[in-house]
């Protein structure tokens, strides 16, 4: 029995290793995605929460001078529509970007939820 | 919408041109209409009206830009001489048998007109180009 | 084209646009005496940058009297043509660089959403 238990729990650690090892990956990938929208690196926080406080503020700031845009457009202070375009797809980019982690990361722990202990 | 975005600025440009180019048709149209008129309300014969175009400047990003034209004032032509023409049997010809037609050289007049319609054509196809820009720009929205 | 291929893409669109509002001065002007035609350099400048090895980020658009082309007897040296084709030209360019922008974002976009 107690054999039993203990190979369980060292199945639910490799379990939880696999999964942090799956999530890792998609950090590092979601990164690179992340530098590429902003065109700067992205923070290098080893674990999850320093790098999401870090990509909610960013988006933050993303929506709230995109919502100024209108009213920017509208006062003149905005240059171009080609600059608006850029900016408000850079702000759904980084939108989507951040649903997608969200969505990741509910997957990440439903699966390791559902590995029996 | 104002300030110094790019298109509508560029929108502007292009109606200060038809307005002035429009502007210059209507005074050749005048001058063709009474080229061959004797006599005005306020004596002798019609003088040839011409158009003064200038460009419309303004101080952007610190450096002065034209941005467009304007037709400044509609000038009568004192340069140009009348036509003298030996014709006694005229209603208007004077003592010496001479009557005095205006100083409209019709083949000019249609030069000109040609040109004016041209370059309002111009500032049509330009302005267009504008709208299609930004429709170009919006695309990257969809 | 190195770090921020966005950024350089709105410049050069920042550039045409630049240039259409020029040309359309011209083509305003194309009647008015003494007017002389004014013309956008940018790409060029940008590649002079490049080849000398230098930062592409301090290079601007530059607006320049064109005191080449001869004059009219009344001063004005503006052919309608000359302006309606680079006009032309330039919308192509400007075709151009929003496809790449737009290429540029549907990629972000796969990338974002791969692994569904």
């Amino acid at each position: 029995m107690v054999d039993r238990i203990g190979k369980e729990t060292a199945i639910a650690r490799e379990a939880m290793r696999a999964a942090q090892r799956m999530v890792d990956e998609r950090e590092a990938s979601t990164r690179s995605i992340a530098s590429a929208i902003e065109g700067a690196p992205a923070p290098r926080a080893a674990d999850f929460e320093p790098m999401l406080a870090a990509g909610v503020e960013r988006l933050d700031r993303q929506v709230n001078s995109a919502e100024s845009l209108p009213i920017d457009l509208l006062t003149g202070k905005v240059d171009d529509f080609h600059e608006i375009a850029v900016q408000l797809k850079n702000a759904e980019l980084s939108f989507k970007f951040a649903m997608e982690i969200r969505n990741k990361l509910i997957d990440a722990y439903r699966e390791v939820m559902r590995m029996s202990v | 919408m104002d300030g110094t975005n790019g298109f509508f600025t560029g929108m502007r440009i292009c109606a200060s041109g038809l307005t002035a180019e429009r502007e210059r048709m209507d005074v050749i149209a005048e001058n063709l209409a009474n080229a061959r008129t004797t006599r005005t309300p306020d004596g002798g014969p019609y003088r040839r009206k011409i158009v003064l175009f200038e460009p419309i400047l303004a101080e952007v990003e610190g450096e002065e830009r034209t941005q467009g034209v304007k037709a400044t004032h509609v000038g009568v032509d004192r340069v140009t001489d009348f036509e003298r023409v030996l014709d006694p049997g005229h209603p208007d010809a004077g003592p010496d048998g001479m009557v005095v037609y205006p100083n409209v050289n019709t083949v000019m007049e249609m030069s000109d007109l040609i040109t004016a319609m041209r370059a309002y054509e111009a500032n049509l196809t330009a302005q267009e180009n504008f709208v299609r820009m930004a429709e170009r720009a919006l695309d990257l929205l969809r | 084209m190195q770090t921020d291929p966005v950024g350089l893409m709105v410049r050069l669109l920042g550039a045409c646009e630049l240039r259409a509002r020029v040309v359309s001065a011209n083509i305003a002007n194309s009647n008015t005496p003494g007017y002389v035609r004014q013309v956008v350099r940018f790409e060029d400048l940008l590649r002079e940058e490049l080849q000398d090895g230098g930062d592409a980020k301090g290079v601007m658009p530059e607006v320049a009297p064109d005191l080449e082309t001869p004059s009219r007897p009344d001063g004005n040296n503006v052919s309608l043509e000359l302006e309606l084709n680079g006009m032309r030209e330039n919308r192509l360019l400007y075709e151009a660089y929003s496809s790449i922008l737009r290429s540029h974002f549907s990629l972000l976009e796969s990338a974002i959403s791969e692994g569904r």
